[in-house]
């Protein structure tokens, strides 16, 4: 019996590369498949179900599924293996952001940029979760990579956690908080819609940070804007996150480099309006269901939070465009991509 | 209704009306823009970089309950100063070193390429480039 056993450089807490390999191997275990998720970097938060990756040692019929999202020495040798060998490129941020925060993220995000090449030349399959990241497969010189977007489970969002506290307009902002998210501009956009149109209105920033001192430094960011009830809450577990879905009245990205970008589809589900910034991969996954913002100066997305916050009709036209985004991305149509890309590896 | 592009440009209209009235105030920038780099760094921002200093706030553990994880990783950096206090020093020594280098080179190869700029031009094309 074929497995498919996936590898991936780290897996944690709150992070879409880790819930991937979790639901591909969900997936896969219905095909009859299943085989182990293996990663170098162990979080101590998300041991359940991961084997470190000195431990996988595949079938020769088995399929290895390389999950690339960063500089990756370890999974190196699985290059070598004589098995079948599909590749899944996640994007790997550009180095330019972290040089001045994160040194040793910047070098792992440049190797892991420079090195992609080999992984292509390598695998059998190369396939990308966006257009925006097969395009940069294509330029490491993939042949016709496939595009396997995140397979979306809605399961994980049903539970709610507690009710969040408060009153006034509820704006969300959800990812790691990292230099490509740009929360900056995020604030800045908060900060002039609460001065000029909602003065009670709220923000709330949820995600991992890249580290305690960049943390910081958005808080203190959130300071200096003279935003008031703005709350930096990190990583939260996923029924908090759900009520926050449930209770917001609009999601705000202003990320500048985005592989993919889950949350758009986690606002959709929840029927929330977004007001985002058109980066990377997310005009793709957000098509005409978002308010898209091309001016980086705050008061063009805070007059777009406003209407988002108090126009019933756009609401609703925003929430049945994005119900139709979830078609695009449904559980059983990536499935099938999937399968696709897994028979593709294996032929 | 208003339909989602509609609100698009509206949205855009009243700021960049707002922005008119707030006049130059408004275009005041900052957060994080200065700290992205471009994709080749400065010799002024490898100046920053050459000196070699750890923030010790991201020595930190992960761990649930990982207080006394973290604090017991601060108090063996403590311990283990005067050993980082010579590694580092040692690292930034022979970084502003190099720099110093190509500092200096970067200013001969544009001290000779202003220098053969000139003779280049009266001699005119040379014959088969």
């Amino acid at each position: 019996m074929t497995r498919v056993h996936q590898a991936l450089s780290g897996v944690g807490p709150y992070d879409a590369v880790s819930n991937q390999a979790q639901a591909w191997r969900e997936l896969l275990g219905r095909w009859g498949m299943a085989g182990e998720v293996y990663a170098d970097a162990i979080d101590p938060r998300t041991a359940d179900g991961v084997r470190p990756l000195g431990e996988l040692d595949p079938d020769p019929g088995d399929l290895v599924v390389i999950r690339y999202s960063a500089y990756a020495p370890r999974l190196r040798p699985l290059l070598a293996l004589e098995q079948r060998k599909l590749l899944v490129y996640h994007n790997v941020t550009p180095p330019r952001y972290f040089w001045n925060h994160h040194p040793g993220v910047a070098v792992a995000c440049a190797l892991g940029r420079d090195q992609l090449p080999r992984y292509v030349r390598a695998v059998d399959v190369a396939a990308a979760d966006s257009r925006f990241n097969a395009s940069e497969l294509a330029l490491a010189g993939a042949v016709a990579p496939r595009v396997v977007p995140i397979l979306f489970e809605t399961e994980r969002l049903r539970r709610l956690g507690p009710e969040p506290e408060g009153d006034g307009p509820l704006v969300l902002v959800v990812g790691r908080l990292v230099p490509n998210k740009r929360h900056d501009l995020a604030i800045a956009a908060f900060a002039a819609y609460q001065r000029e149109l909602a003065p009670d209105a709220r923000l709330v920033v949820v995600g991992e940070p890249l580290s305690p001192s960049y943390r910081l430094l958005v808080e203190r960011l959130a300071r200096e804007s003279g935003a008031r009830s703005v709350s930096v809450l990190g990583g939260v577990a996923q029924p908090v996150l759900n009520s926050l879905y449930a209770r917001a009245d609009v999601l705000l990205s202003t990320s500048e480099h985005e592989g993919f970008c889950v949350p758009l589809l986690e606002a959709f589900h929840f029927g929330l309006p977004v007001v985002a910034r058109p980066a990377g991969a997310m005009p793709e996954v957000g098509a005409d269901a978002v308010l898209w913002s091309d001016d980086d100066h705050p008061g063009m997305p805070a007059e777009l939070l406003d209407l988002a916050v108090r126009d019933g009709e756009l609401r609703e036209e925003l929430a049945r465009r994005g119900r139709r985004r979830l078609e695009d991305f449904s559980y059983d149509r990536t499935a099938e991509r999937i399968r696709g890309a897994v028979d593709a590896a294996l032929a | 209704m208003t339909s989602p592009e509609e609100a698009i440009g509206q949205a855009r209209e009243r700021a960049g009306a707002r922005r008119a009235e707030a006049g130059a105030q408004s275009d005041e920038s900052g957060g994080l823009e200065a700290s992205i780099t471009a994709e080749r760094p400065s010799l002024e921002l490898l100046g920053e970089w050459s000196v070699i200093e750890v923030d010790s706030a991201d020595i930190y553990s992960t761990r649930r309950g990982g207080a006394p994880v973290t604090a017991f990783k601060h108090l063996l950096l403590r311990l283990l100063g005067q050993y980082h206090r010579q590694v580092e020093a040692r690292q930034t020594r022979f970084n502003i070193a190099l720099l110093a280098h190509v500092r200096d080179l970067e200013a001969r190869v544009a001290f000779l390429e202003r220098q053969a700029e000139p003779s280049e031009n009266e001699a005119g094309p040379a014959a088969g480039d």
